[in-house]
């Protein structure tokens, strides 16, 4: 079954093109990373998969429906099955941990007091961190805090989840931790998109990989394929080097000044 | 003629963001709890300054009024005049822009950072309406609470001209309640300042999450945010003023 679907997706604003006629498909049980420097297109790319942003031109398909054409209310509904792991936590500040957790079950269900008790007990529990439902975000470290966020996105069991920038910021330890809680989850059978830059840790926990350059695809196939890939732009961001020679680098700076940037 | 564009753009931006809020009525007892809380922690947390800066107007116009009428024997009217001007004008005009610079600036901040931390987008992910849950049990309380801040900052400015027309001043209780019986008509001034007080709410509000809602995710998006809600609002709720007092038929009503 085809979860997500772009089929050539464009989307220019005020005149700038944030995406270029980007072709992309993903299956039930994949778990595919989309990867691209900072400013190539990774959450313009989320926003439009996620209906927050309209394209220009083609469609974005989720779970077989067109996301421009649904409205408010059916994509609120579509977005019930999916759950989402937010680059800075999104956690609500003057809630605790277990209220954080609990909130999307309540909203939606009305589940007697214990039963949505012992379900954030469960989802804790999942994420390594028993015990800390009393605790307030800002008593968290970095890692906690994304870890408790992903209970939160998993809360309501998702059968596909999207991870935004899940390894920023975090520490060796912490990653390693997101990486064996993604494996886990996959093995659920959740499918998974998972956005980043860092190629080293993406390529441990994904199937298959988007490079995504200034809104195109640049490649996209298997991380065998794309570490393989001979394409300019993606040798130079497998390898970390700059696409800016010395010589083009002073030339741009030169044309900058001259055109009064 | 591009900044002109670009005022029209973000006109049409926030009629558009109004509508969307004020569509987002409350469907859940979640929704009505939170607008209960709202309705609290906005309309109490202001009560204090309005009680405040109430009392402060009421002495300072009693005090000046009672200078200029002196001088031509009436001093007995004191209390109407204070009522008069505190009812119409001041008390709806200060309570908006002094609920702009504590609560719209408060408001402007608190959404501001929500969109900067991605919240709005994480309540939308977990199928919760943004808009129904934290957009319009703001605006509706901000709408509420200011008739009622209104009514207090009224009270209070009368019973502080009381203490300085009856301790200060020297003049009998019974003068002061008479005058203000016979100078004032509460169902039509009074009221007045009410009907000023609930558009300016909408005013403060509407303007307070629109700029939250539109800050930008730089350094001094939220700075901007926050004087903008306060300057702007204040400036509307003076000229709002103006153009309800001209609509209403002024004085002569």
């Amino acid at each position: 079954m085809e979860i997500v679907r772009f089929d050539q997706v464009s989307l220019n604003v005020c005149g700038r093109t944030l995406m270029d006629q980007v072709s992309f498909s993903m299956f039930l049980g994949e778990h595919i990373g989309i990867i691209g420097p900072s400013g190539a297109g990774k959450s313009t790319f989320l926003k439009l998969m996620l209906g927050f942003l309209k394209p220009s031109k083609g469609k974005v398909y989720l779970f077989g429906q067109a996301v421009s054409e649904l409205s408010d209310q059916d994509l609120e509904k579509l977005r019930m099955d999916i759950g989402m792991l937010f680059q800075t936590d999104a956690l609500f500040s003057e809630w605790t941990v277990e209220e954080n957790i609990a909130f999307p079950i309540r909203y939606h269900y009305d589940l007697p007091e214990q039963v949505t008790r012992n379900l954030v007990k469960l989802k804790l529990d999942d994420v390594g961190l028993r015990g800390a439902e009393r605790l307030f975000p800002r008593e968290l470290s970095g890692g906690m805090a994304r870890r408790v966020a992903l209970a939160r996105a998993v809360s309501r069991d998702p059968n596909f989840i999207i991870y935004d920038e899940p390894f920023t910021g975090q520490d060796p330890v912490t990653k390693s931790h997101l990486k064996i809680l993604m494996r886990k989850f996959h093995k659920e059978k959740m499918s998974s998109v998972i956005v980043s830059h860092d190629i080293k840790d993406l390529s441990e926990v994904v199937q298959k990989m988007v490079v995504i350059w200034e809104g195109r695809v640049m490649a996209f196939g298997t991380v065998d394929e794309v570490m393989k890939s001979d394409n300019e732009v993606v040798r130079h961001f497998i390898d970390g080097s700059s696409l800016l020679t010395q010589e083009n680098s002073d030339q741009d700076l030169l044309t900058d000044i001259m055109e009064g940037c | 003629m591009s900044s002109m564009y670009a005022f029209c753009d973000r006109l049409g931006l926030s009629f558009r963001f109004i509508m969307r809020v004020l569509a987002s009525y409350p469907s859940r007892r979640v929704h009505v709890k939170q607008i209960l809380e709202q309705i609290y922690r906005l309309g109490n947390e202001t009560v204090l300054i309005i009680l405040v800066a109430g009392s402060f107007i009421g002495m300072v116009i009693t005090l000046q009024g009672f200078t200029n009428l002196a001088k031509y024997g009436a001093e007995s009217e004191i209390s109407g005049l204070t009522a008069y001007s505190i009812y119409r004008e001041l008390a709806p005009v200060l309570t908006g822009i002094l609920v702009a610079g504590r609560v719209g600036s408060l408001l402007a901040a608190e959404i501001g950072m929500m969109q900067i931390n991605q919240q709005f987008m994480c309540l939308e992910m977990l199928g919760i309406n943004a808009n129904r849950l934290i957009l319009f049990p703001r605006l509706l309380a901000v709408i509420v609470s200011m008739p009622i801040l209104n009514t207090l900052f009224c009270l209070s400015a009368i019973m502080s001209s009381n203490v300085v027309c009856t301790v200060g001043l020297g003049l009998p209780e019974g003068m002061f309640w008479n005058s203000l019986q016979y100078q004032t008509l509460f169902m039509l001034d009074f009221m007045h300042g009410l009907k000023k007080s609930f558009v300016f709410g909408i005013i403060v509000a509407w303007i307070a999450l629109f700029q939250g809602m539109y800050t930008s995710k730089d350094r001094l998006g939220l700075a901007h945010a926050t004087t903008t809600t306060v300057v702007s609002a204040s400036l509307f709720v003076l000229a709002i003023d103006y153009v309800i007092t001209a609509i209403s038929g002024g004085v002569m009503v």
